[in-house]
């Protein structure tokens, strides 16, 4: 009974503890709001445009909610009707609010444009938001196309500079992708799954097990111990993997052409590794609802095992040629600083924000996976500059090794997979959001499903808050530090989605 | 200043190194076990009859629409496959068809090079399609 | 008249076998120390590769600017002062380290025209910011060179290297050869002898550009490290002294292949250096200071031998 509990998909103390906030929400503000439900990891609340005002102020002001992090907007459709999904986290009392709102069809643009400037009165980093669209390329000192700084092709940045300093700088998103409705509708899941981690090629397989995870949740269905085993493994490898193509990056910029190629024979190990075990190596498609989609066999558990000193060995003598490096420390130290406040205004999440020296990690905080039986630490930095950045992703590298060495070492037998019907799964209709540790951040999931499909979904990407915050504490720095900080910041171009 | 003075042994060290360049056409990486490459019919051994029904099951299942299957009947009722096309360009290899094929009659060979100059011969027919693939994991 | 012709062919054959040399090993090279192969097409182990690469860039047309005239001419001109050995020097002259010198200067401004040529406006000022940074490495190396002219008593290149018949001027100025290698380091890294010139904005645009203007560019490029290479010998390696019975300019050869692999290995093994603020702070905090020392050290040292014959 114990051990029932104990395994349930939440800890029952979180959900008590969702639920109660969730309670104290509805009594305070009654008549404003339509109804207040726990979707997965958050509150959702629906409100109406006019409401919304009082809704945000009394969220924010008052010290039992304090939700001061804005974290992103989106749109969202459901049948014909139109809603506004706003997230917003308050860091102190630790938990998320996703405000939804109905915007008519025929005035979408004028009400967006409503919301948004109410918005910014509220939350600094929706600032971003009022200005795009509009590039400032007529006036500004410097037009850095997406094409010269390498890995980031889906911005544009218009730089004012006085003298050798940035002045202000503006992302423009305007040639990113965007993602219709078409993506999600007609799609069977299975090829959905297929599809879904094109959201993140840096490290394939994070949307896939979000997206699983949310499903399972909503189907009730617990997955058996191997399976997470599997899962887990994967992960950590992804980790891994997007963490050395980081560090590459990193030295690719600064020409630091040793721990350059180290670095990616490295990631070539893994990624032979991540190969052999599902297929692929930018696009798994390997988990599956209930579990995965192959077994792990004797061998590769057995190469896994060989190569795992080696990685560490090099991963940690790369580490070495960096950091002793003291011409390298001077350019990296000191420039792009994020503080605190900063990253939590502005929804930073992930490495990024553990930078910045606080000790936030969704691997402890939520006990989905059994990271819970695992012991590692995490790595935290004190300034959040450059420098910090690149050396918590080196120590999560090595907390990565040290958790797959254990996940290696008590591999549990049983089923890899539990058998279900895939092509027409029941679902208890409801919404639900789902949030899982990417290697950038944050990556969240919101989806509406009724009996037997998916009526929408959202997927938000850690990178996109990154990427408005750059545009904060670019200003300030020197221009030849440009591409080194959007580098630091591990923007994956696939979660940039302009909407 | 130690660590400089270290990097430049290393540099002149590498230069005794052996190179990790694989002059592409000449050689061949090693691909890992289970990697996904083009579809593959697969015959049975015995009787050298390809094992594939044309259900079209797969052709539902993919979500690319880049398989064609047509079956057509012998005498004596036995379901024979007539045609079965595979369209290249469209393919991502997501593997979902060798999952989901009951007979298990189609799996994914290692071959991966698929630079055409015409459009045209990225249209994989049946007879190409039995066809072993020339890459079989040459060296691992 | 003949015996100048001569002359002339033969400096310009020496140089051109020695930037195919420099070139080819450059490229094989720097690959090798990535641990990539490197070219090896065309045959041999790559060894017509730059040949390949000169046809490559000069078969496409594109306009060419008074600017590359004129680099030409004086990347070629500094060699009229400059003795490559004792009987390779077209005009003998007293002041030929100071002629050298102001040819040098005048090269890399030019150099600074001609990259503003490619960029963008914009980036105009940028890169002019560079150049003066890359002018400002001079001040050292003017300081151990005014050393070393000190102890010598001559402003003629050929003299210095006949007054180190005994010992070469290293173990004198132990610390000029220092700052004036360093800087000549610095100077080499942002030329950008890789293909990654710092001199134009950008990092990559120095793989960029075709036609003449490109090869004359880059043809500049190595004659600049060309010239402060055997500037290096002749300063303080004692240039085409022979040792026992190897022959001066054997030695000569042997010497200059030395510290261009050198130098090689030090561009690799260290990162990028373009921040402004770094280059100053290496500049005025490291360099100029040792220098200056040096300078004075020397001079009080000549002053206390033959003023007081103290020692
Ligand atoms: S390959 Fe399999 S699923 Fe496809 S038509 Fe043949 S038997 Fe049916
Ligand atoms: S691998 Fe995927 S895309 Fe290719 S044929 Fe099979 S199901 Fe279709």
């Amino acid at each position: 009974m114990a051990d029932n509990i104990y395994n349930k998909i939440y800890s029952s103390s979180r959900t008590v503890f969702l639920e109660e906030i969730g309670e104290k929400l509805k009594s305070i503000l009654k008549d404003k709001i339509e109804y207040i439900r726990r979707a997965g990891l958050d509150l959702l609340i629906l409100v109406s445009k006019n409401n919304l005002y009082q809704v945000i102020k009394e969220l924010k002001d008052n010290p039992d909610f304090k939700v001061n992090s804005f974290q992103s907007i989106a749109a969202l459709t459901n049948g014909k009707k139109i809603y506004l999904i706003i997230n917003l986290k308050s860091f102190d009392n630790d938990f998320s609010v996703l405000l939804k709102i109905e915007i008519s069809q025929r005035e979408i643009e004028g009400d967006y444009r409503e919301i948004i400037e109410m918005l910014a009165k509220f939350y600094r980093a929706v600032k971003f938001y009022k200005h795009s669209g509009r590039l400032i390329s007529d006036r500004c000192d410097i037009k850095i196309l997406p094409r010269s700084i390498e890995g980031l092709d889906c911005f544009d940045l218009d730089i004012l500079v006085d003298n050798d300093l940035i002045r202000e700088a503006y992302v423009s998103i305007e040639i990113a992708r965007i993602i219709g409705d078409d993506y999600y509708k007609d799609l069977k899941l299975y090829n959905l799954i297929a599809y879904i981690s094109r959201f993140d090629w840096k490290a394939g397989i994070f949307p896939e097990v979000c997206l699983c995870e949310a499903l399972e949740e909503l189907l009730q269905l617990k997955v058996t111990e191997r399976a997470q085993h599997i899962r887990m493994l994967l992960c950590e490898l992804y980790r891994i993997s997007n963490h050395i193509y980081f560090i590459s990056n990193i030295c690719n910029i600064l020409q630091h052409d040793i721990a350059y190629n180290l670095s990616l024979l490295e990631r070539e190990r893994v990624l032979r590794i991540i190969e052999s075990i599902t297929g692929s190596r930018i696009v798994p498609n390997f988990i599956r609802i209930g579990g995965v989609k192959k077994d792990i066999s004797e061998e590769i558990m057995v190469s896994i095992r060989k190569s795992l000193p080696v990685l560490f060995r090099n991963i940690r003598r790369i580490e070495k040629i960096m950091t002793g490096d003291f011409l390298l420390i001077e350019r990296l130290r000191g420039a792009g600083i994020i503080s605190k406040e900063i990253a939590l205004e502005y929804g930073v999440s992930g490495p990024n924000l553990r930078a910045s020296g606080i000790r936030h990690d969704l691997r402890k905080v939520k006990d989905s996976f059994l990271y819970k039986d695992l012991s590692f630490t995490i790595p935290v930095g004190k300034s959040g500059d450059c420098l910090d950045r690149i050396s918590v992703r080196f120590n999560e590298m090595l907390q990565s090794l040290r958790i797959i060495n254990q996940i290696i070492n008590k591999f549990p037998e049983g089923d890899f997979i539990k058998k279900i019907n895939v092509s027409h799964p029941e679902f208890k209709s409801s919404e639900i959001s789902y949030g899982i540790e990417c290697p950038h951040g944050l990556f969240k999931i919101y989806l509406e499903a009724d009996k037997n499909n998916i009526n929408s979904l959202l997927v938000k990407g850690p990178s996109f808050n990154s990427l408005i915050l750059s545009e904060e504490i670019l200003a300030g720095n020197k221009i030849e530090d440009v591409d080194l900080i959007l580098a630091s910041l591990d923007i994956s171009p696939g979660e940039i989605i302009s909407s | 200043m130690l660590r400089l003075i270290k990097n430049f042994f290393i540099v002149f060290g590498n230069i005794f190194r052996k190179p990790h360049t694989i002059i592409y056409p000449r050689e061949r990486i090693i691909i890992p076990d289970g990697s996904r490459g083009v579809l593959h019919l697969k015959v049975d051994p015995d009787s050298l009859e390809i094992i594939c029904k044309g259900c079209g099951l797969c052709k539902i299942i993919c979500s690319q629409g880049c398989i064609t299957v047509q079956k057509r009947a012998e005498d004596k009722g036995r379901e024979v496959l007539d045609e079965f096309c595979l369209d290249l360009s469209k393919c991502i290899f997501c593997g979902n068809c060798v999952e989901f094929c009951k007979m298990n009659a189609i799996d994914m060979s290692y071959k991966y090079q698929l630079a055409e100059f015409d459009k045209k011969n990225l249209k994989l027919e049946k007879t190409e399609l039995v066809k072993p693939s020339g890459t079989i994991r040459d060296f691992w | 008249m003949l015996i100048i012709l001569k002359k002339v062919f033969f400096i310009l054959a020496i140089l051109l076998v020695n930037v195919y040399i420099c070139e080819y090993i450059n490229n094989k090279l720097t690959a090798r120390m990535d641990l990539r192969r490197g070219y090896k097409i065309s045959g041999a182990k790559g060894i017509g590769f730059p040949l390949v690469r000169f046809f490559k860039y000069i078969s496409r047309s594109e306009k060419t600017n008074i600017w590359t005239f004129f680099i030409f001419l004086f990347s070629l001109l500094i060699w009229g002062v400059v003795p490559i050995t004792a009987n390779l020097i077209l005009i003998e002259m007293d002041y030929s380290l100071l002629v050298a010198l102001t040819f040098y200067i005048i090269l890399i401004i030019l150099l600074f025209f001609n990259s503003g040529r490619t960029s963008y406006s914009d980036a105009y000022s940028e890169s002019g910011k560079k150049v003066l940074i890359l002018l400002s490495f001079l001040i050292p190396a003017l300081f151990s060179i005014a050393s070393i002219v000190l102890i010598n008593k001559t402003l003629s290149l050929k003299e210095i290297v006949n007054s180190q018949h005994q010992y070469w001027n290293i173990i004198l100025q132990p610390l000029g050869f220092m700052t004036f290698f360093i800087s000549i380091f610095l100077q080499f890294k942002l030329l950008g002898i890789r293909g990654k010139s710092y001199l134009s904005p950008g990092a990559n645009i120095g793989k960029e550009g075709t036609g003449l203007g490109k090869i004359i560019e880059k043809f500049s490029i190595y004659m600049i490290v060309f010239f402060l290479i055997i500037i290096l010998n002749i300063l303080y390696l004692g240039g085409w002294q022979g040792i026992y019975i190897i022959r001066g300019e054997i030695m000569l050869a042997v010497k200059f292949y030395i510290i261009f692999v050198i130098l090689l290995l030090m561009d690799k093994s260290l990162g990028r250096i373009d921040s402004y603020s770094m280059l100053i702070r290496i500049n005025w905090k490291f360099l100029i200071p040792v220098s200056l020392v040096n300078f004075i050290v020397t001079f009080g040292f000549l002053i206390a031998r033959d003023v007081y014959n103290l020692i």
